[in-house]
């Protein structure tokens, strides 16, 4: 059973995905039910309100208008001019003060009650003596005020039903409003922190990675990615690692190919098929820029008899020495094949030919100063002739049978020196060439 | 000639938009409208209101001025679509038809003739002769009252037949709607009738009145809702009672 340190070592994304949608799925459920619920505490406050609240505003504002009426009646009544009015103003007062708004509030009902008698009693006597009215008048008017005042605090009284209500409607989306602002704060946090997490996690390696992989190269080492508990990352990483083992193998297996390709088995120069692509190319870059490049055909002196004295290994080996020696001798720009048997060509880019001679006169003296130790214990020394020609203006091929032709003339004058095309005495014919 | 073919035209257009415009049938108290005046015609307010209610609804108002006692079966049977008596709402009425929201409030009192004693209620009265209108809920609670008190009920057909009784000395008091009372009385001489004890709203004796519909047309009850809440809503309501009466229903 593994422990729950090791087993959160390394993650998946997709178990981090889903408790991340998880969370926020539970998040945005806590927010909505607290959002319904404040919705339904103000939908419940303004049910209220429209079925209880606003028909009780209603009822106060119509006893208030009631009572209103009743006290003008009552100022009718006195202000009558006919017993007639009169009559009709105390019914309206009968009507106001029977009104089942008025009888239903105790204190209204008792004032209507106590107003109608007075008025009544009034109404009676002005009918046996106008002059009643005077005496009377003061008694309404203190009846009308204690009535106008039981008016308009039923009136307040209907106008502050509401308060209640809009006040706790208000205090429900005030909490409503913080609750919100506290859920966005809270969201925006953790998307923030989402956010930060994806880009340590994901963002800053993938970036990494892209600029491994752009760089990845089997001539550099293997890149050093930073640590990740991700597995994905993780993955991505062995893959790099793994890629870049594959490219380093491809690497060698096409060096390997190229050698066998280009090079020649025995003496590891260039074989006479890539000298050939390489020496032309050199040369179209050299003419185009109008720069010097020299050509050179150099054959081993006396090569055959060496081998029938010594045997073929013998020979082989001088081949190699030899070819070590030119190696060690020429400029790392110099280009050097083994052309067939013991004949070799040579490419002296970015040289005069004055130069070029300096640099094969010196290659000849150091490999007639060598002795060469074969396999038996036995030493010998060899030379070797060569024939340089100018190729600035010319083909790879005619500049290369210019050299050979020089170099047949070397052979001719004695071997072992390096002549240079177009310094020879007579032209070469085809017989003459003939290694030597 | 041209013209005696336009009038027929117009006059046969006419006719179709008459016959094509849906029609309602509207029962009213007969009782009340030779009562009262001008100000405080109750009948001629409910008339004036059943046809605003009609041209709200885009209908014909077919108007039957009827006996109290026939307009809540006539209305239950489906032969009239409103009526107006000035319905108290009861549950033994609600069984029969439904009722629009409220169109005013009402309550009942003792009505007799002055020299009556002052302290008369109905609370507590005896050995007195009272009479109400049959069929009616005043006249439903007197029996009530009188199965436990000394109480002689004198039941009539009419608020004229009640006051008669009342004038010649048969009846000591009339037990009335305030409202139909001031209808009745606003025109007569001061001094000969008054009010006693306080007035009554509970055992069905007062509240809000209404107008009554068949049980089956909740459509239309809807529609007449929704024309008394606009009548409210832009003040025409008002100005049809101030047309009436020189106070307030509400």
């Amino acid at each position: 059973m593994p422990s729950l340190r090791s087993r959160f070592k390394n993650f998946s994304t997709g178990l981090v995905f889903t408790l991340v949608a998880v969370f926020y799925v539970l998040s945005f459920g806590v927010v909505v039910g607290v959002a319904w619920n404040d919705q339904e505490r103000i939908l419940e406050t303004l049910g209220n309100l429209q079925s209880r609240t606003v028909p009780e505003i209603l009822r106060h504002q119509r006893l208030a208008r009631n009572l209103e009426q009743l006290r003008r009646a009552g100022e009718r009544v006195f202000s009558a001019t006919t017993p007639e009015t009169r009559q009709q103003s105390m019914f309206v007062v009968t009507l106001a003060a029977s009104h089942p708004s008025v009888l239903e509030h105790r204190e209204a009902a008792e004032q209507a009650r106590e107003i109608e008698h007075f008025l009544a009693g009034v109404a009676h006597d002005a009918r046996l003596d106008e002059n009643t009215f005077a005496a009377d008048y003061a008694s309404w008017q203190r009846l009308s005020t204690r009535l106008g005042l039981l008016v308009d605090d039923i009136s307040f009284q209907g106008v502050n039903l509401a308060s209640d209500d809009l006040e706790q409607v208000s205090a429900v989306m005030r909490k409503a409003r913080v609750k919100v602002i506290v859920a966005a704060l809270a969201i925006s946090l953790l998307v923030a922190l989402w956010l930060l997490w994806l880009r340590a996690v994901f963002v800053l390696p993938l970036r990494s990675i892209g600029k491994a992989l752009s760089h990845l190269s089997a001539s550099q080492q293997a890149p050093r990615l930073a640590p990740s508990k991700v597995s994905e990352i993780l993955a991505i990483r062995d893959a790099i690692t793994r890629l870049h083992g594959l490219l380093a193998e491809n690497e060698k297996a096409r060096q390997a190919l190229e050698a066998l390709a280009n090079r020649d088995g025995l003496t590891g120069l260039y074989n006479r098929r890539h000298f050939m692509v390489a020496a032309e190319a050199e040369l179209h870059r050299a003419q185009r820029y109008r720069r010097p490049v020299i050509v050179g055909m150099a054959d081993l002196d006396h090569f055959k008899r060496l081998n029938d004295t010594y045997g073929h290994a013998a020979g082989d080996t001088v081949l190699r020495t030899f070819a070590a020696l030119l190696q060690e001798n020429l400029r790392q720009s110099d280009l050097v094949c083994r052309y067939g048997g013991e004949e070799f060509a040579f490419l002296f880019p970015e040289i005069t030919l004055a130069d070029a001679t300096v640099l094969a006169e010196r290659c000849r003296a150091a490999c007639a100063g060598d002795d060469i130790s074969l396999a038996d214990g036995c030493s010998v020394r060899v030379t070797f002739s060569m024939g340089l020609a100018d190729a600035s203006e010319s083909t790879l091929e005619a500049a290369l049978d210019r050299a050979d032709e020089a170099l047949y003339e070397a052979k001719r004058q004695g071997r072992n020196q390096v002549l240079v095309s177009g310094q020879l005495p007579l032209k070469l014919t085809q017989a003459d060439r003939r290694h030597g | 000639m041209r013209w005696r073919w336009v009038v027929v035209l117009w006059i046969g257009f006419g006719a179709a938009a008459l016959a094509s415009a849906a029609s309602l049938r509207v029962a009213l108290d007969d009782q009340m409208a030779a009562l009262g005046d001008d100000k405080g015609n109750l009948t001629a307010f409910n008339e004036d209101l059943a046809r605003e209610i009609c041209r709200r609804l885009a209908s014909l108002c077919e108007i039957d001025h009827i006996r109290y006692d026939d307009i809540l079966p006539g209305v239950a049977a489906g032969d009239y679509d409103l009526g107006f008596g000035n319905y108290l709402r009861t549950p033994e009425r609600e069984r029969q038809v439904a009722f629009s929201r409220t169109l005013w409030y009402s309550s009942s009192r003792l009505v007799g003739r002055a020299g009556q004693p002052p302290d008369s209620d109905l609370a507590t009265l005896r050995d007195a002769r009272v009479t109400a209108i049959v069929g009616t809920q005043q006249h439903a609670y007197l029996q009530r009252l009188a199965d436990k008190r000394p109480l002689t009920l004198l039941g009539v057909s009419t608020m004229a037949d009640a006051f008669a009784l009342l004038h010649d000395g048969e009846a000591d008091f009339v037990l009335l709607p305030v409202l139909k009372t001031y209808v009745l009385l606003v025109g007569k001489p001061p001094g000969h009738y008054r009010f006693y004890g306080t007035p009554l709203v509970a055992d069905g004796l007062g509240g809000s009145v209404h107008i009554a519909l068949p049980k089956a047309r909740n459509d239309l009850r809807h529609a007449v809702d929704r024309a008394i809440s606009d009548m409210r809503g832009d003040g025409s309501y008002s100005r049809l009672i101030r047309r009436h009466f020189p106070f307030s229903l509400n």
